[in-house]
């Protein structure tokens, strides 16, 4: 069942652009895509280990500033600044983690909160080196220099292929951390972390993986997104953006492996689909966002699931 | 100076309520508001000072009615209400963008721009204003919780809500009374501390940092904590932005909130934490 | 085996544990016994790693490891169950029993599951959500949980809390299949006649301090205990 459902998400990701004509429609699937990465990522941490992780838009915009910086301080644009950004993405993980991770509940929200504010003045106040309060403009198109000549990803087509590219790689990672045996132990810091540390889980030692994991991934997404998009502003790290994350995540299911894809997918879609109401927009946004966490706080999938059973459950009373 | 209040205000809903209201610093926002519409109706601003407070407090209510009692129940994971006032921020925030539009309004205040001279300090009005009003609701306030049957419930719930409930204390009118006081005191802040800046739909997420600064230097949940807090947020805050780097500024306030987290979860006079 | 000597914790201005020493043999089933708030939790929480000693040392075979976390601990043998009902109450049994076994590296997680299964009466209930199962059954999976970890040191917060004597009868008769594994255990109770029948000695404590130790019979004839625990009367 999951092999035939993943064979089919294949192919459909793979073969959408031949569909697509636009470049809006362009822009939206690879915004999706990399919301999609954004809300997994995320989720590691907030729906797998339970921690609300509220920075989260700290590594998606260190990643884009760290690409920003090498390519417009050295010039460069290729596969390097993509592993600069999740080196040094994971590296700010480790250090906030240290001493964020041994805090619970609402004092870990806010520390990581109060990253992600002290990183935008940090931006903000970087002069020349970040850019400023304009941001960093003139990113350039990400280009592979090696063997096999230089190859530049210049159309939507090259940037979407890429997006996907993370997308599978990251639901991949994620499936596979989450059925091992670090997933249970995750599941367990969940639900008991009393317990889980008396058999002899390290609770540190597995949020902080999946701290990592969540920034890294976050981190790649942010280059990917500075390369495509061409520049980055302090507005990265705005709160809409962490709310927008963490939204994802809740909306679409936390906890679940497809939840954050269809959180991701939703929260893309929905302001291009409101459009036409550019001031409410956010209101409308926040409304939703309310409805769903007082009256589906499963998320979405959380919603569908509940509804299946129901309807399996009448169908075999009537027979 | 005024941010005290509002680090009151959260410090109440967390204490009591135990949830932490991300969208406190709209509802700072919304006395502000508030203040300006009345003052631009002609009210006198003193006036505001009294009629803000009274009506933010029962937006207050309304949210606790309508949307964190539905959370209450069991199945539902304990953020949903967190997640909730942060779905409130962004409502709120819009809706003022929407209402207001985001440039920045002033609030009139004739007697905020006088100086008085009080023992060789020249004081702003406004400043001395701020003083007088917060020192004597944070006065009221304390012997509110210590010297009243509803400030010995609230200070019974906030310790333990099942024995409360169990002693015969309507703790449904204690979380309404709660959230009425709390946001009454962000709004008052935001009418007192206003005329000196200015008032539009992005400031609320900055004053709300600095609430939650200074309700973690000086301890969620304690009243006391909250003015220690606020007079140590002050102190380094001034002193960092004449000495160091004016721009910023605001940044202290976070770096400090990371130190003591680290090192003093509990802040100076919080309630003790389990292990973690 | 587990060596304590002079174990101190003070919480603000109260000292819950006052200059404690004793010693567990292996294979020993030691009792702590004592009113409530004398301190026998905050002496398995100083032991475990779940509180840090103020004061005193805590040796296993001649290794100090006062102050180490619990997982530390369960590494090296040392797990506990808690005073309060405490499982990973949306999974089942079996799915409860697996994260006990957490540390078991071998590859095969459900070794040895069904041996604990079958010695604590649970066999039958493996596939239940734990959260749906009568309170009596929880403290069992507890238990299990515990023995999944593989434990050498076994400590048990009021295992037989809340049970009625047939229960508590039934509980005896399971530890003492535990027993078999050469566990040692110490645990903490008030349930006298439990206590007695599954003890082989007894340590009395009274606000922090230990006020008596030896074999189940002689201590409670005390008339210390009889006082603390009974007010002026006779235990019969």
């Amino acid at each position: 069942m999951t092999f035939v459902a993943t064979l089919v998400g294949l192919t459909i990701t793979l073969t959408i652009p031949l569909w697509v004509q636009s470049n809006f429609y362009m822009y939206i699937l690879i915004m999706g895509a990399f919301n999609a990465v954004l809300a997994i990522s995320l989720n590691l941490m907030l729906g797998y280990i339970g921690e609300k992780s509220l920075g989260h838009a700290a590594f998606y915009g260190i990643g884009a500033y760290t690409a920003a910086m090498i390519s417009s301080h050295f010039g460069l644009s290729g596969p390097l600044n993509l592993l600069a950004a999740f080196v040094v993405t994971t590296a700010c993980a480790a250090i906030i983690g240290i001493p964020a991770l041994r805090l619970r509940g609402p004092y870990f929200a806010i520390v990581t909160l109060g990253f992600v504010l002290i990183l935008q003045l940090l931006v903000l106040n970087g002069g020349s080196f970040t850019g400023g309060p304009s941001g960093l403009p003139g990113v350039k198109r990400l280009a592979w220099t090696g063997i096999g000549g230089p190859y530049v990803f210049s159309t939507d087509i090259q940037y979407y292929y890429a997006a996907i590219a993370l997308f599978w790689i990251a639901l991949f990672v994620s499936i596979a951390a989450v059925n091992s045996k670090m997933g249970r132990a995750w599941l367990a810091i969940r639900e008991n972390l009393d317990l889980a540390e008396s058999i002899g889980i390290n609770a540190f030692y597995y949020k902080m993986i999946a701290f990592l994991m969540g920034a890294g991934l976050a981190g790649l997404v942010g280059a990917l997104y500075a390369h495509y998009i061409g520049f980055v502003s302090p507005r990265i790290f705005d709160t809409w953006t962490n709310v927008l994350i963490v939204a994802m995540v809740i909306i679409g299911g936390e906890g679940t492996i497809i939840g954050p894809v269809v959180g991701g997918l939703i929260m893309t879609a929905l302001p291009e689909l409101l459009r036409f109401a550019e001031g409410y927009r956010m209101l409308l946004y926040g409304l939703f966002l309310l409805a769903v966490i007082m009256f589906a706080p499963q998320g979405i999938v959380g919603l569908v699931a509940d509804a299946w059973h129901k309807l399996k459950a009448r169908s075999n009373v009537v027979r | 100076m005024g941010y005290v209040l509002m680090a009151l205000g959260l410090t109440l809903v967390f204490g009591i309520g135990r949830v932490i209201n991300f969208a406190h610093g709209e509802l700072y926002t919304l006395g502000a508001f508030i203040a300006v519409v009345l003052v631009q109706a002609s009210f006198p601003y003193l006036s505001t000072l009294l009629i803000a407070p009274l009506l933010a407090g029962i937006m207050g209510m309304l949210i606790e009615r309508l949307i964190i009692r539905k959370m209450r129940g069991a199945g539902t994971s304990i953020w949903a209400p967190f997640l909730a006032t942060l779905a409130l921020l962004v409502i709120f925030q819009s809706l003022y963008l929407i209402i207001f539009g985001p440039d920045p309004h002033i609030l009139q205040n004739s007697f905020g721009y006088t100086s008085i001279d009080l023992f060789s300090l020249t004081v702003m009005g406004q400043d001395a204003l701020i003083a007088g009003v917060s020192i004597i609701v944070v006065a009221a306030l304390i012997w509110f919780m210590h010297h009243t049957s509803y400030g010995a419930a609230m200070r019974a719930v906030s310790q333990d809500r099942d024995t409360a409930l169990l002693m015969g204390v309507d703790v449904n009118a204690i979380y309404a009374l709660t959230w009425y006081l709390g946001v009454a005191l962000a709004a008052l802040a935001g009418v007192l501390v206003t005329p000196e800046a200015t008032v539009d739909p992005y400031i609320g997420r900055i004053v709300l940092l600095k609430g939650i600064t200074i309700v973690i230097v000086g301890g969620l949940g304690s009243v006391e904590g909250a003015v220690l807090g606020g007079l140590m947020l002050g102190l380094i805050e001034s002193l960092a932005g004449t000495y160091v780097s004016p721009s910023f500024k605001d940044g202290w306030g976070y770096a400090l909130v990371i130190l003591v987290l680290v090192f003093r979860p509990r802040g100076l006079l919080g309630q003790q934490l389990r292990r973690g | 085996m587990l060596s304590v000597e002079h174990l101190r914790k003070k919480f603000g201005g109260v000292v819950a544990v006052d200059d404690l020493s004793f010693d567990i043999a292996r294979g020993e089933v030691l009792g702590l016994i004592g009113p409530n708030g004398s301190g026998k939790t905050t002496v398995l929480n100083l032991i475990t790693g779940f509180n840090e000693p103020s004061g005193g040392k805590v040796s296993l075979e001649g290794k100090d490891i006062t102050g180490k976390p619990p997982y530390a601990l369960a590494k090296l043998g040392i797990v506990r169950t808690f005073q309060n009902t405490s499982l990973f109450a949306r999974m089942t049994v079996l799915e409860n029993l697996r994260i006990g076994a957490h540390l078991n590296d071998s590859g095969k997680p459900d070794d040895g599951l069904d041996a604990i299964l079958e010695e604590l009466d649970l066999a039958k209930h493996q596939h239940a959500e734990a959260k749906s199962l009568a309170y009596g059954v929880q403290r069992r999976v507890e238990i299990a949980i515990a023995l999944a970890a593989r434990p050498e040191l076994l400590l048990l917060d009021e295992p037989a809390a809340g049970m009625n004597p047939e229960e508590s009868g039934e509980l005896v008769e399971q530890l003492k299949r535990v027993l078999a594994r050469k566990i040692t255990i110490i645990l903490v109770d008030h349930n006298m006649r439990f206590v007695t029948r599954i003890c082989n000695r007894l340590i009395l404590l009274n606000r922090g301090q230990k006020i008596a130790e030896g074999v189940p019979e002689e201590v409670l004839r005390l008339p210390q205990v009889i006082e603390i625990y009974l007010g002026k009367r006779r235990y019969a």
